[in-house]
């Protein structure tokens, strides 16, 4: 008997290995899949998921803009989706502009991953809790015999209920910011970013291809954009994708 | 009036002949040594405005003329009420002596307001330098006495500069036959055998045929030596330009004008134009490119690079593409490496050291990540460019080195923790068997009904705390508004009751009726009817009003327990005498404050 469960304990991690080397799929199994997603997808299926999976396969098949694009729009729907943001990052420090991207002081990185943790959905639960809490709150000092110490029920009352604040507002923004995305990939190879919109005004960059920016204006054929570096300038709507259509 | 103007015309000679005007010269020093200058200078003072051309440098044997500088000041003072005005004009002229001996520095004449002047003259004595410090150089040809500008510099030894003596603004192409798209530079020197002051670039005319960028723009003029026409020149780089010609056979370069500020026994502006200069453009051979020829035209040098060859699973690998040379480097995108077993690899990331965007070194990154262990080769890129030298295509092909990749082991993953979070390979795919919509709970009904539900209860319990204080705060007020309650329920009911004809209008209106009086006297609920009304007696309640409410209770006691003790037609009348109980004990607690 001992025997059998030494055997297996040894063949386990083996067969673990072999799932997951058969579970890597081949470039032509890449775009089978793609193309199988895309099908889905294209019935109006809003999945952080399906988002994630396309991109990996667009970025296993060297489309890296559009797979930049899918992980963004995989965490618009969900900013907690931790793959997507790794593969994201991933992608981001491939591409040609990586040094256009700032580079966070460790605070300020760590409050950010805290603000992408709270997703909207982490974020109605954290209000639904403190809603039931100060509510709590409220019901013990108000009925808390007159003759008693209410120095704990306030208390717990204005941390519950400045949480509560804060928490609504961080949902309402990141509602807000859901539906009005305005985060662009650069679809084109080489892009020419110039100060005016028009084709002969000045040259500011070149731009290339995966670059993540942020439309601030749109006119015409033309947006205003404003890299992550915080330049602006003017190139042609068709050079970029949006991630909320 | 004739003789006013006469007398007029006589005191204005007077006065002009009157200015009076001096000119002096002076020398900074009488001995100087052969490593120093002498500056000579002419000063001309008058009392009012003077005309005058600049005065000639003069003739020294023995020392070279090297610079002029002329300044220009007036002032005006008053003294005993009278108004004194003095111009000055000076001229400094800078000498080097070019040997030892005693030098005549001649009269010089000067013509202010059509009059001569003369200035003295001065015998200059010049001495061997000393203490180690070096003589000038002797020139290589004898220093043209009757040129002021006879340069003792070495750059113009051996020049006859009387031979030469002028100015002009030359084009150079790089290269006066290239192909269809192949960089040329073409450099503007401004050539010239006398002082240049400044150089003032006022146009450039293009030509079709080409497109243009600025090469290199120097911000002074850097002289060079430089033989045109098998004469001996001084040569200052004006501008140099990119042409990227974009049609073939015969085209015009650009054509740049300006001003140059020379030295002619005084300043003056001389406007200069390049001469018309042409290339000739050759058509790429038709036919012959390569699959993977983006368009690169020029003289490249590849080299490739791959560390380290041997890593740990999990380890990056870094492949290094160099280009080097001469070329429209903007058309040599990066290639991207082809997808190779066991191997991902990033997109090309270019770092540039480029001059003018044609020339110096473009460097291309891959990061190569192995997938698997073992010994895997290294993914294979292909480019192809245009040789402007030979005139042929060319094609790069990456080598095939291997990359050993040895499993990973405790210290890779220590190694990981050190490099933090960031990421180094690919996410894999997420099994999936379906997709569903992503429910955002905000949009779920759940969601929103918890929320109301928590603020309905939040509500009932502040509602509730508030009756609470109420009844310690204020018990009348309290009491009252309970009774109050208690009359309205009961009082709706035995309506209705009363409109359906219902015996239940009796009980109705008799418990509704006892409990509004008990909440209202504070009258204990375990009293029956009788004691209630006993107890109500004994308080300061009018006789007739017990009277009419004893009689009521009666009614009703005989209607619920009496066979045959209800009348249906008389309801309405005992609806009418309920009501006139209840206004009456209302309007008593309206009177007395609600006080028993």
């Amino acid at each position: 008997m001992k025997r059998l469960f030494s055997l297996m304990l040894i063949l386990l991690p083996i067969l673990v290995f072999a799932a997951q080397k058969s579970a890597v799929p081949g470039h032509q199994d890449f775009r089978k899949e793609l193309a199988e997603l895309e099908a889905i997808k294209s019935k109006g299926v809003q999945s952080p998921d399906l988002y994630y999976n396309i991109g990996v396969c667009q970025a296993r098949l060297n489309q890296e803009s559009e797979a930049i694009l899918s992980f963004l729009r995989c965490l618009n729907l969900n900013s907690a989706h931790k793959p997507a943001r790794a593969n994201l990052e991933y992608l981001i420090s491939l591409s040609n502009d990586s040094q256009l991207y700032p580079q966070r002081q460790f605070i300020s990185s760590q409050m950010l991953d805290l603000y992408d943790w709270f997703s909207i959905n982490r974020s109605s639960l954290a209000v639904l809790i403190l809603l039931l809490l100060s509510v709590a709150c409220m019901h013990w000092l108000l009925h808390h015999h007159q003759d008693r110490e209410k120095g704990l029920p306030i208390l717990l009352l204005i941390v519950c209920g400045v949480l509560l604040l804060s928490f609504n507002s961080l949902l309402i923004t990141k509602v807000y910011r859901m539906n009005h995305n305005r985060k662009a990939v650069i679809v084109q190879g080489s892009v020419i970013m110039r100060a005016e919109q028009q084709p002969e005004s000045r040259s500011i960059r070149t731009l290339h291809r995966s670059l993540i920016v942020q439309v601030a204006q749109q006119e015409g054929d033309w947006a205003r954009i404003i890299l992550p570096n915080g330049n602006s300038g003017w190139v042609k709507s068709s050079d970029l994708e949006r991630v909320s259509k | 009036m004739k003789r006013a103007y006469f007398l007029i015309l006589l005191l204005l000679s007077y006065c002009v002949l009157n200015a009076e005007v001096r000119v002096l010269a002076s020398v900074s020093k009488l001995r100087i040594a052969l490593d120093e200058q002498l500056t000579y200078t002419i000063r001309i003072v008058g009392d009012d405005a003077f005309r005058m051309d600049d005065p000639e440098a003069p003739r020294i044997t023995g020392m070279a003329f090297r610079n002029m500088l002329s300044s220009s000041s007036s002032s005006i003072s008053f003294s005993g009420g009278k108004r004194s005005r003095e111009v000055t004009k000076e001229y400094q002229y800078v000498f080097l002596p070019s040997k030892p001996g005693v030098f005549n520095i001649p009269v010089q004449s000067v013509k202010v307001d059509g009059r001569l002047y003369s200035t003295k003259a001065f015998k200059i004595e010049v001495v061997s330098a000393q203490g180690g410090r070096a003589a000038i150089p002797t020139p290589a040809v004898p220093n043209n006495p009757f040129d002021p500008f006879s340069w003792d510099d070495e750059a113009f030894g051996g020049m006859d500069n009387r031979a030469l003596g002028d100015v002009a603004l030359i084009c150079i192409p790089g290269s006066r036959r290239v192909y269809k798209g192949e960089p040329v530079v073409i450099s503007y020197y401004l050539y010239s055998t006398q002082a240049v002051g400044s150089f003032q670039l006022e146009a450039e005319d293009d030509f079709p045929g080409y497109g243009k960028s600025v090469y290199f723009q120097p911000n002074k003029l850097d002289y060079e030596k430089a033989q045109l026409k098998g004469k001996p020149y001084l040569r200052a780089l004006i501008k140099q330009l990119v042409l990227l010609p974009n049609a073939t056979g015969q085209i015009q370069v650009p054509q740049l004008s300006g001003s140059a500020r020379v030295y002619d026994y005084g300043y003056q502006n001389r406007q200069l134009r390049s001469e018309p200069s042409f290339i000739q453009v050759l058509p790429l051979p038709a036919g012959k490119a390569p699959a993977s020829f983006t368009g690169a035209i020029g003289n490249f040098n590849v080299t490739e690079s791959l560390t380290p060859r041997i890593v740990k699973l999990g380890e990056a690998v870094t492949y290094r593409l160099t280009i080097e040379g001469r070329g429209n480097f903007n058309q040599f995108t990066a290639p991207e490496l082809r997808k190779a077993d066991g191997i991902q690899s990033s997109a090309p990331q270019i770092t540039d050291n480029l001059n003018g965007g044609v020339d110096g070194k473009r460097t291309v990154f891959y990061t190569i990540i192995p997938e698997k262990e073992g010994n895997l080769v290294q993914p294979e890129l292909e480019f192809s460019w245009f040789d402007s030298g030979s005139g042929t295509y060319k094609t790069f092909r990456s080598g095939k080195a291997t990359i050993t990749v040895k499993p990973g082991n405790v210290l890779s993953y220590f190694s990981d923790m050190l490099s933090g979070d960031d990421p180094r390979e690919l996410r894999p795919l997420l099994p999936r068997q379906q997709y569903h919509n992503y429910t955002q709970y905000p949009a779920t009904v759940w969601w929103w009904l918890i929320i109301i539900l928590t603020l309905v209860a939040g509500g009932f319990s502040a509602f509730l705390a508030w009756e609470s204080s109420l009844r310690t705060r204020d018990p009348q007020r309290y009491s009252l508004i309970m009774s109050q309650r208690i009359l309205n329920r009961y009082f709706k009911e035995a309506q209705l009751a009363s409109q359906s004809l219902s015996v239940d209008f009796y009980s109705l209106a008799e418990a509704g009726l006892m409990k509004f009086l008990a909440e209202k006297y504070k009258l204990s609920g375990r009293l029956s009817n009788p004691e209630k009304l006993e107890a109500l007696a004994n308080l300061s309640i009018p006789e007739e009003d017990i009277e009419l409410l004893r009689s009521f209770i009666d009614k009703c006691q005989r209607a619920r327990f009496m066979p045959g003790g209800m009348d249906a037609s008389v309801l309405g009348e005992d609806l009418g005498m309920l009501q006139t109980i209840v206004r009456s004990f209302i309007r008593k607690n309206r009177g007395t404050g609600g006080n028993a």
